[in-house]
């Protein structure tokens, strides 16, 4: 290879590295304005000229919220409606998908289930969520956490059908074979053999449901009010009141983001993992 | 059962029959029963819902409550509603500038860091994920403070004092669009870059060694190898985009006026803000045909341009 040619590749890397970096910037900048934003003073948010440095560093937007309770009590309701609803779709998921990719049915009848499941994706939520909403107001679910809980796992169970049914084809079958001639039952086989072999297509859809629940705004801002209301909720009326407080806007945004990114990072891996799965099927 | 093992080989093979006769019709027990709870809870919340739903489309409901057959009604109101057909337009454009977008972005970024960049690879991936693991409430309220004309981060960076993102008719469903943008590029490039990991180096080698260009090696071994991404990719984007809600809700509310309201924004008002319960369901019996017509057009549309489809 020539030195020209050397040359022009180092230039070709350096360029690319620069887009790259510019796009980065861009990606993060509303990210470092909701952190930067939630630890400076309203008054200095509000300038027509804005720093990008906080000049003065607080905490009492933090402090604030914390004490008036408020972040904490909506941050008690997304926690147990996103461990509840990932909990249950995994619960009622993976024995169903383990069965379709195992069992023997009559007809297409596990095809004709997987299609179904692929297109409540496509179902505009409204068509769903207006019969919901009757249904709870006359099960007195409307509002409750319970009731959430619910709608978050009838939301994330297609997802998690899809990619654990996707984990369990990928599985041999031997092992289990093997047990079953050794008479352990079928459903042993499948909790002690299958399910831990399973673990990495576990771990993306939980994270997915767990993602899904957490970020949610649909269908927590209609079938909630004031009891079971999640931080998506709660920060999207913040905003809506007539003073803009945004600082403490900008320290809940926080308190919402950086559990979610501190997870992209933890578990970028299945999450990646989740996305193609659902990509390549 | 057990206890047959180990007196002679015959015992032990019909013993394994049996066993196997056990296994099997326990079996066709528990395909039934290993299923069912989840197949339940979904035809309970999203089949019937949806048959109600089509119900309620031939019904008045006054107050939520009150259901009076009225044929068909809602879908004449539907036909005549200036409302209805512009944000259905609002959503085409939106969905059409926000997904063509999002692919060629997705695309260069995934391209620029596939191949020698690979070291950083994995630490950009991860960066450039962020925007989608956000809460699109989070992604709305905090564009809204960045893009504010006053205070806003973003005209003071590119020096343009006072500019109106968001409350110029004109331009607020591209400012909504550029928004959507941000936040699920990453999920084109995600998607992009596993299919391009998936690309044969040693192909593309020797296509370089016998002269091709940079862009016959794109046009002849790499577009081909990815369409069946893109197609998924770009279908999966589509639809959640013709969904679009929280966005809308948190970024314009649907204003100035109705220029930014698309269909879930409409659907939101007149079902939860005017009350109107069966003509909400008449129009969402209506957007359903139409995704669903557009699905199978696309997929029979991707299927003749030579993807695999999935």
């Amino acid at each position: 290879m020539s030195v020209w040619h050397a040359d022009r590749r180092g230039v070709i890397t350096v360029v690319r590295l620069a887009i790259l970096l510019l796009l980065l910037g861009v990606t993060l900048l509303p990210v470092y304005w909701i952190l930067s934003t939630s630890i400076r003073p309203d008054a200095e948010v509000l300038r027509p000229d804005p720093s990008l440095w906080p000049g003065l560093v607080t905490f009492e937007h933090y402090r604030n919220a914390l004490e008036s309770g408020r972040i904490t009590f909506y941050l008690a309701n997304s926690l147990t409606v996103a461990v509840g609803s990932t909990v249950l779709a995994l619960a009622l998921g993976a024995p169903a998908a383990y069965a379709f990719t195992r069992f023997r049915y009559p007809g297409s009848l596990a095809d004709h289930v997987r299609l179904w499941m692929l297109s409540t994706r496509f179902i505009p939520p409204f068509a769903i969520v207006i019969p919901i909403f009757l249904l709870f107001r006359d099960l007195k679910l409307l509002d409750t956490r319970p009731g959430l809980l619910i709608a978050h796992t009838v939301f994330s169970l297609p997802f998690v059908l899809w990619l654990l049914i996707s984990g369990f084809e990928q599985l041999p079958h031997e092992i289990e074979e093997a047990a079953l001639v050794d008479g352990s039952s079928r459903f042993r086989a499948f909790l002690t053999i299958a399910l831990p072999l399973a673990a990495p297509s576990l771990a993306a859809a939980a994270i997915f449901a767990l993602l899904l629940s957490w970020n949610e705004f649909l269908f927590a801002l209609l079938l909630t009010a004031s009891q079971a209301t999640t931080v998506p909720v709660f920060i999207s009326q913040f905003v809506t009141d007539r003073s803009l407080q945004w600082g403490e806007i900008a320290a809940s945004a926080a308190v919402a983001s950086v559990p979610v990114i501190a997870f992209l990072f933890l578990a970028q891996r299945y999450l990646v993992r989740g996305l193609t799965m659902g990509a390549a099927k | 059962m057990r206890a047959a093992v180990g007196t002679s080989d015959e015992l032990v093979s019909t013993a394994r029959q049996e066993q196997r006769k056990l296994l099997v019709s326990a079996d066709s027990v528990l395909r039934w029963l290993m299923p069912a709870p989840a197949v339940i809870l979904l035809a309970a919340f999203t089949l019937i819902p949806l048959l109600r739903t089509i119900y309620l489309g031939f019904a008045s409901v006054k107050y939520g409550r009150d259901v009076t057959w009225i044929g068909l009604g809602n879908y004449q109101q539907l036909l005549t509603d200036d409302l209805f057909l512009g944000a259905l337009a609002n959503t085409f454009v939106f969905v059409a500038l926000a997904v063509v977008s999002e692919l060629i972005l997705g695309f260069a970024i995934a391209l620029l860091l596939w191949g020698e960049v690979s070291r950083w690879r994995s630490v950009f991936r991860t960066l450039f994920m962020i925007p989608m693991v956000l809460s699109p409430v989070v992604v709305g309220i905090t564009w809204r403070a960045l893009l504010n004309p006053n205070f806003g981060w973003i005209n003071h960076l590119l020096g343009i004092p006072g500019f109106q993102w968001l409350s110029d008719p004109n331009r607020a469903l591209f400012t909504l669009a550029a928004v959507d943008v941000w936040q699920w590029t990453p999920f084109m490039f995600v998607i992009l870059l596993s299919g391009l990991q998936g690309v044969p180096a040693d192909v593309l080698e020797a296509a370089e060694v016998d002269g091709a260009s940079s862009v016959r090696r794109f046009v002849d071994i790499v577009w081909p190898l990815m369409l069946p991404f893109t197609i998924v990719a770009v279908l999966l984007r589509a639809i959640d985009a013709f969904k679009i809600f929280d966005l809308v809700y948190n970024l314009t509310g649907g204003g100035p006026g109705t220029a930014t309201e698309t269909i879930s924004f409409y659907l939101y008002r007149i079902a939860f803000k005017e009350f109107d319960l069966g003509y909400a369901a008449a129009v969402s019996v209506v957007l359903s045909v139409i995704v669903g017509v557009l699905v199978t057009g696309y997929l029979r549309l991707a299927r003749r341009l030579g993807g695999e489809t999935p």
